[in-house]
Formats: structure tokens, C-alpha cells, sequence
């Protein structure tokens, strides 16, 4: 087991875990995250200011998580990770802690899919005053608490083309590529990925090529995957002259072997 | 197994669907209680988009504007990738012109148009399901008479899903809690729960069993044995929803053990069995 450090991104941020999986946070606990059972009501200040934090990192793109949802379907059945800022820790001898406790400034959520060596990933997100670092970092304690799991074949994430999630994910090549335009969603320029040992694998008569992820490019993409194609993103290209991101990805006629 | 008439006349109008990943639907029962699945929809294939379309409007039927219809990306983080969607459909050549249009139907449809579903998700205990949506058009639907609708497609689609436990949250004054202590004593995990957005919510865990749901879906009584209970909860009363999350969290187990009934006092009470750590 590994443990996450957090301390190049800032002095006092610390991890937490926020579910309902008691064994989880005994886990968690001893690692050094700073944890929430999720049905406990001491956590009642906790719940709010996540839910105050999904709205200032989510707001802007429309995809802030209803309250209910919030607790049916990340507290209760998964689990919320990120980086806090533990304003009671005091940071020399002589200041002291202060008495509103940890705020937490980043936070990915993960659920478990009816595969049970996959997990789904989805709002990660820093608060705008955090940095790309910070946002990594969560990422890595997410790959982290997910690996803890006894059986771990990987992550589905849904994110937007060329968001900062998309991103980061898109350094893991290669990785699998369920879905290159999702017309059902609220943004249908959505990518499904598969990361991990169940998705990472190429076969080599995969052909290589380069996407560029606007409409046109990723719903033509999109007609090859309904029709029985798989693809794989190889790694980001250097975005085009109008800023579309543009992905090297590889293409296979047959469905992909998820082992 | 035997079918009732109230199942066989759903059956003989509408068809059950499952929504699943390619991923998730190894993991599924096709023909849960030996009701098989008509339409498998998977969410990754774009031409798919019109159903659940379909979808988003009956969440909306059913609960309305006021009710929190759910947004389309969150159908699909919380419900189409993680885990399954089951329901019933009919097809669009066998709606009348009426029906059509009270389900807004778009014109040139030619798929099956959903008339109920339940999504759940799976948890991170095995075999435990979070259900977190019951929809039924039951009610715009009045010629065909499909009464019971919303119960067998939780019903099946518990089956379907292979559930062991089934964990719900609701509010202490929802309705819906009439219908959800049909299923048997319901564990409570919360009585006061500020990580819901309404802290007044109490959250529940009941053992699924194919005798449970077989009697659920011919519509007897739950088999489970139905224990006494040993105090009344108001359903308004928040301190003591408080108080008996104090209880639970120092270890006391507690249970709804019937359906909330008229107070002598006024106001409806809920009946509880509640057991100290010691017991």
C-alpha cells in the first residue's frame, strides 16, 4: 500500500475521505486522511461545505450534483476523496488552530459499477483559487483508495474533451475509449473512458491516427463505435490553430477485449 | 411459477428493458423470475440517445417539475454507467394517438416507449443496491389498467440486478414510505441524516429474497415476520429523529416494522422496534 503525499502542493492540505464504507475509513484513517462516515451526524459542517464546494467548482459548466444525489449516489454507495485545507492544524508553535476545522478544496467521487473490478469516477474538481497540482493529487489519492480494493481492473470517467480532467486522464495512455460523443448528455462532447489493467492494452493491428475533438471528428468517431469498433487514446497532440484539442488515438474494427 | 392476473394483464401489454453497459450486463439476470428481458439499451451507443430522452421525460411525468428531475449527465453518471436501469416499455405502433402524445412521443419514433423504471446502484458492500428512482406512468395510462406497475418493476428489477440488500433514503413524511414497509421491518441505518440534503431523511436496508419478492410481486403480504414495535416516531418530530441518530451511531439497531399510521393525537406516527446495544 502507498501512500499519497500531498505535501508539495501546500503546507496544510491534507486528504479526507468521506463514505459510508466503515472499513474504508479505518483504512483511510490510518493512512492519514482525515475521515467522515457518511451516516454519521457529526459530519453535518463536512456535508456542507462539500456540497458548497461541488457547487463553486461545477456551477460554471451546469453539472453542479443535486443535494439528494449528492448522498444516493456518491456518499452512500461510493466514496468522496480530495485534498482539505485543515485550518486546525496550526502551522508554527505559536499560532492557533482554528476552531472551523478542515475545508476541503478539491474532491473526485467514485462508485462501484455492477462489474466489480470497476469503479466510476466522476467531479473531480478543484476550487478555482486551487491548482492543477492540487487537482492531480486528488487523482492520485483517488487511483490510491480505488487500488485498495481487493478486486481493481480499472476506472470508467466521464469528462468533457479537452476539460482538465480530460486531461489528466489522457496522461495515463493508453487508455480505452468507450465513448466519443454521448448525445444524451448534457454535453454531448463527452468522453467515456476506460483506465486501468483492464482497459490499457492495444492490440497491435489497432491503426493509429490523429482525432480532432470537435463535433464533426468525434460524432463521425462515435458512428464507428456504435457500429462495433473499439478505440484507444494514445496521448494529446498540440491543440489546433482554433484551440480543439486533438488526440493521437487508435482504431480497432472489432470490439476490445476488457480482460 | 404462478402469475396472477394483475401481472399477466401488465405482461400482456408491456415489455421489460434493462439498460446496461457492455461491462455491467455479465452481471445481470436477462429473465429475472423468469420474466424475460425484451430490450437490452446500451448507453454508449449513440443511436440509444432518443430512448433515454424517453427516460428523462418520465422521470419528469411521474414527479413533475417540483419533484428534482434528474439532469441527463446525471442519468448518466449515476445510473446508465454505474449500474443498470430496468423497467417496462411498449411499442410505439401499439400506443393510440392519445397516448402518444400524453407520453410526448416525438414524431418519426420507431423504438419502444418507456412507461416505468427503477434505477439503482450497486454499493461498495456486495450484493447491496442504493435504488434512488421508482417511476411509473401507471396513472397516464388509465384504458390499460396496469395497476401494480410500479411494484413489479422494482420487483424485477431487484431480481435483475441480483440485489442481496436493498438500501433506500427517503424523508420521515414521504408518502413513498407507505409502499416501502410493504417490503418488511426496514433496518434503519439514519435517522437524521445531514449528509442528505433534507436531514429529516431516514436511511433503510432490507434483506431481498426471492420469496420476498415473488410475494411482493403477486401482491401478498411481505412473508418477513413483522416484530412488535416498542416506540412511536411523530413524523414531524425532529428531536427525537436526532435522538435516535444518537442511538445508532452508540450502536443501537432499530427497524420500521410496519406502514406510518393516523396518531391518536393527531398527525401520522411511524412504528419502530428499537434495541439497545446491550440486548
Amino acid at each position: 500500500m502507498k501512500s499519497v503525499d500531498p505535501s508539495p502542493v501546500a503546507r496544510r492540505l491534507r486528504p479526507y475521505v468521506v463514505s459510508a464504507d466503515a472499513e474504508l475509513l479505518r483504512q483511510a484513517e490510518a493512512m492519514g486522511y482525515i475521515v467522515q462516515h457518511a451516516f454519521s451526524a457529526s459530519g453535518e459542517a463536512w456535508f456542507e461545505a462539500l456540497r458548497a464546494l461541488d457547487r463553486l467548482v461545477f456551477q460554471s459548466s451546469a453539472m453542479v450534483l443535486p443535494g439528494w444525489v449528492f448522498f444516493d449516489c456518491a456518499l452512500a454507495p461510493g466514496f468522496v476523496v480530495g485534498l482539505a485545507d485543515d485550518l486546525r492544524a496550526p502551522s508554527s508553535g505559536d499560532e492557533a488552530p482554528s476552531p472551523s476545522g478542515p475545508r476541503p478544496v478539491s474532491l473526485a467521487i467514485a462508485i462501484p459499477t455492477a462489474d466489480p473490478e470497476i469503479q466510476l469516477v466522476h467531479s473531480l474538481g478543484v476550487a478555482p483559487h486551487g491548482t492543477s497540482e492540487a487537482l492531480k493529487t486528488t487523482w492520485d489519492l483517488l487511483v490510491e483508495l480505488v487500488a485498495w480494493s481487493p478486486k481493481s481492473g480499472g476506472v470508467l470517467a466521464t469528462a468533457g474533451w479537452g476539460t482538465q480532467a480530460e486531461e489528466l486522464y489522457a496522461r495515463h495512455a493508453p487508455i480505452a475509449l468507450l465513448a466519443a460523443y454521448m448525445p444524451a448528455h448534457d454535453q454531448p462532447m463527452t468522453a467515456t473512458l476506460g483506465l486501468g489493467p483492464r482497459f490499457s492494452s492495444v492490440p497491435p493491428e489497432a491503426v493509429a491516427r490523429v482525432l480532432a475533438c470537435d463535433a464533426d471528428g468525434l460524432r463521425a468517431l462515435q458512428s464507428e463505435l456504435d457500429a462495433g469498433a473499439s478505440a484507444w487514446v494514445l496521448g494529446a497532440l498540440a491543440p489546433g490553430s482554433d484551440g480543439t484539442p486533438v488526440r493521437r488515438i487508435a482504431v480497432l474494427a472489432g470490439p476490445m477485449e476488457a480482460r | 411459477m404462478t402469475i396472477l392476473t394483475l401481472d399477466a394483464r401488465i405482461l400482456s401489454q408491456a415489455q421489460p428493458f434493462i439498460v446496461s453497459t457492455r461491462l455491467n450486463l455479465p452481471n445481470a439476470d436477462l429473465a429475472p423470475l423468469g420474466v424475460a428481458t425484451r430490450w437490452v439499451i446500451d448507453p454508449l451507443v449513440s443511436s440509444n440517445a432518443e430512448f433515454f430522452f424517453q427516460l428523462q421525460r418520465l422521470d419528469r411525468l411521474t414527479f413533475g417539475p417540483e419533484g428534482m428531475p434528474m439532469a441527463r449527465w446525471v442519468f448518466t453518471n449515476m445510473a446508465e454507467l454505474p449500474g443498470f436501469i430496468y423497467g417496462f416499455a411498449i411499442p410505439v405502433t401499439e400506443l393510440s394517438t392519445a397516448e402518444r402524445v400524453v407520453l410526448e412521443v416525438p414524431a418519426g419514433y420507431r423504438g419502444p416507449v418507456s412507461i416505468s423504471m427503477y434505477i439503482a446502484v450497486p454499493t461498495r458492500a456486495a450484493g447491496v443496491w442504493f435504488g434512488h428512482n421508482l417511476a411509473s406512468l401507471n396513472s397516464l395510462l388509465p384504458a390499460r389498467d396496469l395497476k401494480g406497475l410500479g411494484t413489479l418493476t422494482k420487483v424485477l428489477g431487484l431480481a435483475a440486478f441480483r440485489a442481496e440488500t436493498a438500501m433506500g433514503a427517503t424523508q420521515w413524511k414521504s408518502k413513498a414510505l407507505h409502499i416501502h414497509a410493504r417490503l418488511g421491518p426496514l433496518r434503519l441505518l439514519t435517522a437524521w441524516t445531514p449528509a442528505h440534503s433534507i436531514p429529516q431523511s431516514l436511511t433503510y436496508s432490507w434483506p431481498v429474497s426471492s420469496e420476498t419478492l415473488r410475494a411482493l410481486k403477486v401482491g401478498s403480504p411481505s412473508p418477513h415476520k413483522r416484530p412488535a414495535s416498542n416506540r412511536w416516531l411523530a413524523e414531524g418530530d425532529e428531536a427525537s429523529m436526532r435522538a435516535l441518530q444518537a442511538e445508532l451511531e452508540r450502536g443501537a439497531e432499530a427497524w420500521l416494522v410496519a406502514r406510518p399510521e393516523a396518531s391518536p393525537t393527531g398527525g401520522t406516527r411511524l412504528p419502530l422496534l428499537v434495541r439497545a446495544p446491550a440486548e
